[in-house]
């Protein structure tokens, strides 16, 4: 693959870029997506430490898949992955078909944290 | 057949495909190892009849093909996607180690690939080469009836693919109709197969991977590595130095859409889409965009498609967009002629 191709990888990804330069974001969309973020980097380096993933929190992508052919966790992490979950975040996984659906990707924990936690904030 | 039909029957009960649009190689010999270990971008931890993903780059990072790498004993089978089988073996010759003597087989020009897709293919696969084969892990290859055979699949469902001699491929089809009649098996194409990746979020080289990105735009990180050599390598490594602006991100919502749109935030230029299709089981239009990283979170509603703020609307979403069947399908306890009597989650998520 030639340096030239690379550049023009670059500029098109660049001209696209620039059209974006003006973008404002909602006040409470940024709230929002702070929230995220922070999760995000949470659920990251927990999965690292706990579960010895050979990588840094930026390699971990959000939508990557957790089992079997993606990040290669077992059944064994998955007990590990939970109480760690538990225990840093204070939130329950349910122990039912419901934790199938929460354990799919990297985003899918990140979105059960967020919305147990605002569960719990609405109750409150 | 309509391709409705194709996918209520990956979705529902069973599919049967002929997997002609994928490359299947074996690199054998003494070398093999070292051989594999250099020419793919991943960590090769591999035990021996397990299968993992990975990819095949160019020297500026983007994909080339899609791998899946199979190990056996010594030696390493590749479901390639992306490349013909003389493409592909000239990639691999050429990224051999020096020194290092492997053989290159085209098992595909002696094979045909039928694959079983669907919550209750493993049934299927049961009546047709026995029950032990109901315990099989994803990603595992097995051996039966003198086949080889993948537990793999791009579907979300339970699938299997058979590497059947090509002198025996019609009455294995043939065989496995009959069988199948009574778990209302179908016959499903490509195009079925690709709609299904996209709802489930498997990376597809036809589509996504031939866009002008690389693994970490395309959220394909776990399948390289950045503490190993090999072509492609010290591209990733200066992208990952600069950051990436866009990442590929799931959509859902209004249509018609199709690569190439342009994707607005707000009015806002945020992107574009790379691949869209029609859901039947959605009744809406999956996309996936490649959008600002600051907007690409899941759940984001106020994108529109297109020139104007008029065009098809859209909100990112959690892959997949599937609840899959499989998931809740346990070959234990259930099975196709009872599955009426089992309440089981809602398809959509």
């Amino acid at each position: 693959m030639s340096g030239n191709n690379e550049m023009m990888v670059q500029d098109v990804r660049l001209s696209r870029q620039s059209a974006a330069e003006g973008l404002v974001i909602p006040v409470d969309e940024r709230a929002r997506s702070a929230t995220y973020e922070d999760v995000l980097d949470r659920v990251r380096k927990l999965l690292i430490e706990q579960l010895h993933l050979q990588r840094e929190p930026d390699e971990v992508d959000p939508d990557s898949v957790l089992f079997a052919t993606g990040l290669g966790l077992d059944s064994v992490d998955a007990v590990e992955l939970t109480v760690a979950i538990e225990t840093e975040f204070g939130v329950k996984i349910p122990d039912n078909e419901q934790s199938r659906t929460i354990f799919r990707t990297v985003n899918s924990v990140v979105d059960h944290l967020i919305k147990a936690k605002e569960e719990v904030a609405n109750v409150a | 057949m309509s391709l409705e039909e194709e996918l209520k029957a990956i979705r529902h009960s069973c599919a049967l495909s002929q997997m002609d649009h994928a490359v299947y190689l074996r690199i054998s010999g003494d070398g093999a190892y070292e051989a594999a270990d250099r020419i793919f971008p991943t960590t090769l931890r591999l035990r021996d009849a397990q299968i993992m993903l990975t990819l095949l780059l160019e020297e500026d990072g983007r994909p080339l093909a899609d791998i899946q790498l199979g190990r056996e004993d010594d030696n390493f089978l590749l479901v390639a996607e992306g490349r013909s089988p003389q493409d592909l073996i000239e990639v691999v010759r050429d990224r051999l180690p020096p020194g290092v003597q492997v053989d290159i087989d085209d098992i595909g020009a002696e094979h045909d690939v039928l694959a079983l897709s669907g919550p209750y293919a493993w049934e299927v696969m049961s009546a047709l080469v026995g029950p032990e084969i109901v315990g099989m892990p994803y990603g595992t290859i097995f051996h039966v009836r003198g086949w080889t055979c993948f537990r793999a699949g791009k579907t979300g469902e339970y699938g299997y693919e058979l590497f059947i001699p090509k002198q025996d491929t019609a009455a294995v089809r043939a065989e496995i109709l009959e069988l199948g009649a009574r778990f209302e098996l179908r016959e499903a194409s490509l195009a079925a197969l690709d709609l299904c990746a996209l709802e489930n979020w498997f990376f597809n080289v036809r589509r996504e991977g031939s866009e002008n990105l690389t693994p970490l735009e395309l959220q394909l990180q776990w399948r390289i590595s950045y503490q190993k050599d090999y072509v492609g390598a010290e591209a990733l490594k200066r992208r990952r130095a600069q950051g990436i602006k866009r990442r590929l991100t799931c959509l859902v919502g209004d249509g018609p859409i199709h690569a190439g749109m342009e994707l607005r935030y707000r009015g806002h230029a945020v992107g574009h889409i790379v691949n869209a299709e029609f859901s039947t089981l959605r009744q809406e239009w999956v996309a996936q965009g490649l959008v600002d990283t600051r907007v690409s979170r899941p759940g984001i509603t106020g994108f529109a498609a297109g020139p104007s703020l008029s065009g098809p609307a859209l909100r990112t979403f959690l892959p997949p967009v599937i609840n899959n069947r499989s998931l809740y399908v346990n070959p234990q306890r259930h099975s196709f002629r009872t599955r009426s009597e089992v309440t089981f989650p809602e398809l959509l998520s």
